[in-house]
């Protein structure tokens, strides 16, 4: 029986209310993320985003924090309900689940930072369980 | 060329072990399958020997959750270690702050307000 390392899923944070007024949970786990060269990084919490490709964080803090001329970076392509849109990326090295990974990070128009799929689902097996009634019964098993 | 990177997380050890193109994930004495590492343009940095598991600022955080709503809720937070080192409306307002006082990379975090989760947990 293979052991998991378990993270705890019991502190809500900013949780998303619903128009019936139900609250749900979301897996946010510590992350970090650094510039391949340079001494600045953001730690701090991500959300841990399993139907997300790539990670991404905020426009705003890649600009105003990291310094990066969002205008003048690459864009990923991503398929959304408004069509095909580009988003600007840079490379970060990111740290989650205890790994660092020097990966892709879309600079997105939200306050949100998020884990991806890429490179860190490769690494690891990452499963989510919810209680909707208890919440010490929420986890993040990864293995 | 073999490459061990060695986590400590409480009374655990965790090896990755990369060896032939591929990774194994060792937790104490079980293994688990080899990982082929993707490549879209990312990489496994296995340049850092010691990586801790969980930022000890976030399990500070979670420790202290009540006191942290009481005292700062609706504000972000710089915590270093088990410090909260500045306060700011925004998360830049708060890392600008704390690199004014020298405190360099502190783990930032909004502290939800009362009325934000308390009503779920109270329901718990």
């Amino acid at each position: 029986m293979p052991r998991t390392i378990q993270y705890n899923y019991e502190y809500q944070y900013r949780p998303t209310q619903t128009r019936n007024g139900e609250w749900v949970w979301e897996p946010y786990i510590d992350a970090v993320f650094a510039l391949e060269e340079g001494s600045r990084s953001r730690r701090g919490i991500a959300l841990v985003d399993s139907g997300a490709a790539w990670c991404a964080m905020p426009r705003s803090i890649a600009v105003d924090w990291f310094g990066i001329d969002a205008g003048a970076c690459p864009l990923e392509y991503l398929e959304g309900i408004t069509g095909n849109v580009g988003v600007p990326y840079a490379t970060f090295r990111v740290k989650a689940f205890g790994l660092w990974a020097t990966c892709k990070v879309l600079l997105i128009e939200s306050g949100l930072y998020l884990i991806g799929r890429v490179p860190f689902f490769s690494l690891v097996g990452v499963g989510f369980f919810e209680d909707e009634v208890n919440r010490s019964n929420n986890r993040i098993l990864c293995t | 060329m073999r490459t061990t990177v060695t986590f400590h997380h409480r009374d655990k050890v965790i090896d990755l072990v990369q060896g032939q193109g591929q990774w194994i994930l060792s937790v104490e004495d079980m293994l688990f399958p080899p990982f082929h590492v993707r490549t879209h343009a990312s990489s496994v940095d296995a340049t850092n020997t010691v990586v801790p598991l969980v930022e000890p600022e976030w399990e500070w955080i979670q420790e202290n959750e009540e006191s942290l709503r009481e005292n700062y809720a609706g504000r972000w937070i710089a915590v270093l270690l088990n410090r909260v080192v500045a306060v700011g409306r925004s998360e830049m307002d708060v890392l600008r702050s704390a690199e004014e006082l020298r405190y360099e990379n502190p783990f930032t975090f909004y502290v939800p307000t009362q009325s934000e989760p308390v009503a779920m947990a109270s329901c718990s």
